[in-house]
């Protein structure tokens, strides 16, 4: 039988709110939808609950010593085996999750915010202003960032406020270079154009367009930045800077095993396996939402 | 060309005067006292700690020490270590080789390796070996270095007992400083150049050139492949930093006598003089490996090639 | 389906070719069973709107459609009787740039921006005719001052051109090896109206003088009226009208054709609004196998057109029309 055919006003499907795309909705439908960004946000969320509620799922405590249980291989009582004191290194790890997480998290969101602040300044104002901001970010950058992350950290002294601030700082520089040219890119737009024409205020001009449209790449950059900062995190604690023992965070829980790696790996076998799939879990959220975010997948 | 070279060169200097600069005043706000560490824990005169206060530099105010410092810096004096004594010149010079041939080898292993790579998965899109290698290279770019090299360690030293786990003189004790110091960085490599390779090819020109009729091999390695360059060597550039960076973990890691690991010890143990000439060294290194990408960019890209030449000012890395 | 002329005896025949691509989980129905002839030496014009499929057609001829999204390719084109479709990649290959070949829509983009334009010429020279790197040179320069750029602007680079420039590369590029069938897709769509009045006389004037075949596509119809022989229009992937320029200038028949004419700004009438076709373009992942395609959209639309598809009618000597109403006249 034959179909009635579309009415001629409606051959274009009306799109709703989630299929817009760029808007929050659009976004969270598309990762709702990619297996992998998916299992990693379970991952990320569920290890981050889990590592509040350490003390009410397990028996042993994080600093519980036990000189009997001293380098224990993995077995039914201890899944992850024991380390140099005999603490439980399942409930450390768990434990030790909530550092790398937060770590990583706050460092990326006070870097990134400084950053995007300073970027878009740079490249709206351009000029002197622009010249001595990106002055000081090449001396920044004239050296890899662990490397500053690690004199920062050493100039601080070790403690967790104190890492996060070593890791935000170090990152800084990237952030302000990518808003800088995103801005740019935008400011000889037509859009900022026609705003100036009509005498809108300098701030509200950057606030509300520059800021908004020069977002998207920066997204992508700031969750694979998470990532990047949990590693220079636990690089950091491994070397000895950031965190000390016996905090549990699993660049120290790393180095400690180091020294009886030869004849225990479980110590070492862990913590890092718990890095990795950390870090995999926010490469593989940033990479969905890179997806999400890129013009020309959206059509 | 060679103005651009030059130019690149002069603007290095007054870089890194300031980073000389931030490294001292960071270093200076250390806490913990030198002078403390190394007359080590037994109880020290009023008189001895004032002698070696002396003796080292450290009762002047910050700005003479600065001044000494950069004063020291125009004529390679990058001073004596506190704790050893010796001049740190020579022995930035005696490591050096062997971080250069750590992250020098990493780096060369990376081009011949995760480019070509690249290439291949992006011909075979979509085919299982393709998957599976995707699926490899994303668990490896996610893996920190200093733990895939502890990992190399259980599996090499203690198990097969195949290679040695700290620095020796034969380059056997390499082989795993190496593969931990690039995979990461190896397989970003990789999939940069996958995707790389395959956005381009989806290009107009590309079907520009198969309307010309030329061989598919034609078409990937004289079209397809220079124009997908560009993403990669930035992916390289950027990356490099971290896999230098990560050099230093590495060090301390296998226990090899570089820079790194001399400039980790001497902030541990407030050896400014050691910290400040690695960290100039690092930078250095660090700044001219950058300039030197760029050139490749230029020889790459003749549209890059044309901006730099008649740039008046530094364009900003990507 | 009226024979119009039997295959062997045309330059150019294509015969119920037949389009598909995969969109995701979505078939694309590009090309729905075209039959078109072309002489030796003419000039056949395939006029529609964007997205009805002509460049489709155009790089099925040149077997150039992008393979990773490829569904299907059926259909016969015979080029001097040779099924061009049926041929190996290798020997398919040994065609394109030097027998057919074609010039791009978009001359911003289909440039290599990392070879100068006397190289990207002289490839394909060295390519087809085994010239050394010299001779290969020599000819390209010699082709860039055919289209009107002179031996000193050789070897720069596509980014250091404007449009129209860069077109005519495209263009010396195409016939430097002097094709038999020029397949040109838009030529001057994307340069403005003073450049396209020069580009069209350059192709022009270069076909007159070897002889080559062509197949112009574009959305033009003034272009059509200039340059060429014959005209298929062309609607949701089908040639819904297909004749000599006079046919179907001077009696276009079906409604969508009408359509276009009607469409045209005419300087002698003084009229508010211009009339366009009514409605919107077909949706292309839509298989019209049981009902024309142009129905939405027909001021003439019947039950019929709902119900069953139109054949191609001949209402006079080689003069199609893909409608009912056709039918009719005959």
């Amino acid at each position: 039988m034959s179909e009635t055919k579309k009415n001629l006003n409606e051959n274009q499907p009306r799109r709703s709110k989630s299929e817009k795309p760029g808007s929050l909705p659009y976004i969270w439908n598309y990762i709702k939808h990619n297996k992998s960004a998916m299992a990693g946000l379970f991952f990320l969320v569920g290890l981050f609950i889990i590592s509040f509620l350490t003390p009410y799922i397990f028996k042993y405590n994080y600093r519980q010593v036990d000189v009997f249980l001293q380098y224990l291989k993995p077995c039914a009582a201890h899944p992850f085996g024991c380390d140099e004191v005999g603490r439980d290194l399942l409930v450390r790890v768990l434990y030790g999750a909530k550092y790398t997480l937060s770590i990583g998290l706050i460092a990326t969101a006070g870097g990134g915010l400084t950053g995007i602040l300073l970027g878009a300044i740079s490249g709206y104002f351009g000029g002197k202003v622009d010249s001595i901001i990106m002055r000081c970010l090449d001396v920044f950058q004239s050296f890899p960032t662990i490397l500053l992350a690690i004199a920062i950290s050493a100039a601080l002294g070790p403690g967790y406020w104190k890492l996060i601030l070593a890791c935000g700082i170090a990152g800084i520089p990237g952030y302000a270079r990518m808003m800088r040219a995103n801005t740019l890119t935008i400011r000889s737009s037509e859009y900022i154009e026609a705003a100036t024409s009509i005498n809108c205020p300098t701030p509200k001009i950057i606030l509300k367009h520059v800021i908004p449209n020069a977002i998207s790449p920066m997204i992508v950059l700031l969750s694979m930045g998470v990532a990047n900062a949990a590693l220079v995190a636990s690089s950091l604690s491994f070397l000895g800077f950031g965190v000390v023992p016996p905090t549990p965070e699993w660049g120290v829980l790393l180095s400690s095993g180091r020294s009886y790696i030869l004849q225990y790996p479980h110590m070492v076998v862990f913590p890092g396996l718990f890095i990795m799939l950390t870090v995999l879990s926010f490469n593989l959220i940033g990479d969905a939402l890179r997806d999400a975010l890129d013009p020309k997948l959206r059509n | 060309m060679i103005r651009y070279i030059a130019k690149r060169l002069l603007q290095m200097i007054p870089v890194l005067i300031s980073v000389a600069i931030l490294i001292f005043t960071i270093m200076y706000f250390v806490p913990g006292d030198p002078v403390q560490i190394i007359l080590g824990d037994y109880f020290a005169s009023p008189e001895q700690i004032a002698e070696t206060r002396a003796r080292l530099g450290l009762d002047k105010s910050f700005w003479e020490q600065l001044g000494t410092f950069l004063l020291g810096l125009t004529h390679l004096d990058f001073g004596k270590s506190y704790i050893y004594g010796n001049e740190v010149g020579p022995e930035l010079l005696y490591r050096f080789p062997k971080t250069l041939a750590l992250a020098g080898s990493s780096l060369v292993l990376i081009i011949i390796i995760g480019i070509p790579l690249g290439i291949w998965c992006a011909l075979n899109a979509g085919k299982l070996i393709d998957r599976a290698l995707m699926v490899v290279t994303l668990l490896l770019n996610s893996m920190p270095s200093f733990w895939l090299g502890l990992l190399l360690i259980i599996l090499f030293t203690t198990e097969l007992k195949l290679l040695p786990s700290t620095y020796t003189n034969s380059p056997k004790s390499f082989i795993m400083p190496v593969i931990a110091c690039s995979a990461s960085v190896l397989a970003a490599v990789s999939r940069q150049t996958r995707s790389s390779m395959l956005e381009v090819i989806r290009s107009d020109y590309v079907t520009t050139a198969r309307s010309k009729g030329l061989s598919e091999n034609a078409v990937i390695y004289k079209h397809v492949l220079p124009n997908a360059l560009v993403p990669i060597i930035t992916v390289c550039g950027t990356r490099l930093g971290v896999m230098i960076g990560g050099s230093t973990v590495i060090e301390a890691v296998f226990s090899i006598p570089g820079i790194g690991q001399y400039m980790v010890n001497a902030i541990n143990s407030r050896d400014y003089p050691v910290v400040r000439g690695s960290i100039l060294t690092v930078a250095l290194t660090f700044s001219i490996i950058m300039l030197v990408m760029d050139l490749i960019y230029a020889f790459v890209d003749p549209r890059i090639k044309a901006q730099y030449a008649r740039a008046k000012k530094r364009p900003d890395k990507a | 389906m009226a024979d119009i002329t039997k295959s062997e005896t045309q330059f150019l025949s294509v015969r119920d070719l037949k389009v598909e691509y995969k969109l995701g989980k979505d078939t694309i129905y590009a090309v729905n069973k075209v039959s078109f002839d072309l002489q030796k030496g003419k000039t056949l014009g395939l006029v529609g709107e964007t997205g009805a499929g002509k460049t489709t057609i155009a790089k099925a001829i040149m077997r150039i459609l992008p393979s990773h999204s490829l569904k299907t390719l059926h259909g016969e084109v015979s080029l001097e009787g040779v099924n061009v479709l049926a041929l190996p990649e290798s020997q398919m290959r040994t065609l394109r740039g030097k027998r057919i070949s074609m010039i791009f829509q978009d001359p911003m983009t289909a440039l290599n921006p990392l070879k100068t334009v006397v190289d990207q010429i002289a490839e394909s020279i060295r390519l087809h005719q085994h010239k050394s790197k010299a001779d290969a040179r020599i000819d390209a320069i010699k082709m860039l001052e055919t289209v009107g750029i002179s031996a000193d602007r050789a070897d720069v680079y596509p980014h250091q051109f404007s449009g129209g420039m860069k077109q005519r590369v495209v263009i010396a590029m195409a016939l430097a090896c002097d094709p038999d069938l020029l397949i040109a897709d838009e030529p001057t769509t994307a340069l403005d109206v003073t450049i396209q009045a020069q580009v069209l006389e350059l192709v022009r004037k270069l076909q007159k003088e070897t002889g080559t075949s062509m197949i112009l596509i574009t959305h033009d119809l003034g272009v059509v009226a200039e340059t060429c022989d014959s005209v298929a229009v062309v609607y949701a992937g089908e040639v819904i009208e297909y004749g000599t320029k006079e046919d179907v200038f001077d009696h276009p028949t079906h409604p969508y054709t009408i359509g276009l004419f009607g469409a045209l700004p005419d300087l002698k009438k003084n009229v508010k609004r211009l009339s366009p076709v009514k409605g919107l373009p077909p949706d292309p992942s839509e298989e019209y196998t049981d009902s024309c395609p142009f129905a939405a959209r027909c001021p003439h639309v019947s039950e019929r057109c709902h119900t069953s598809k139109p054949d191609s009618y001949e209402i006079s000597d080689g003069h199609t029309v893909k409608c009912f109403l056709a039918k009719e006249m005959k």
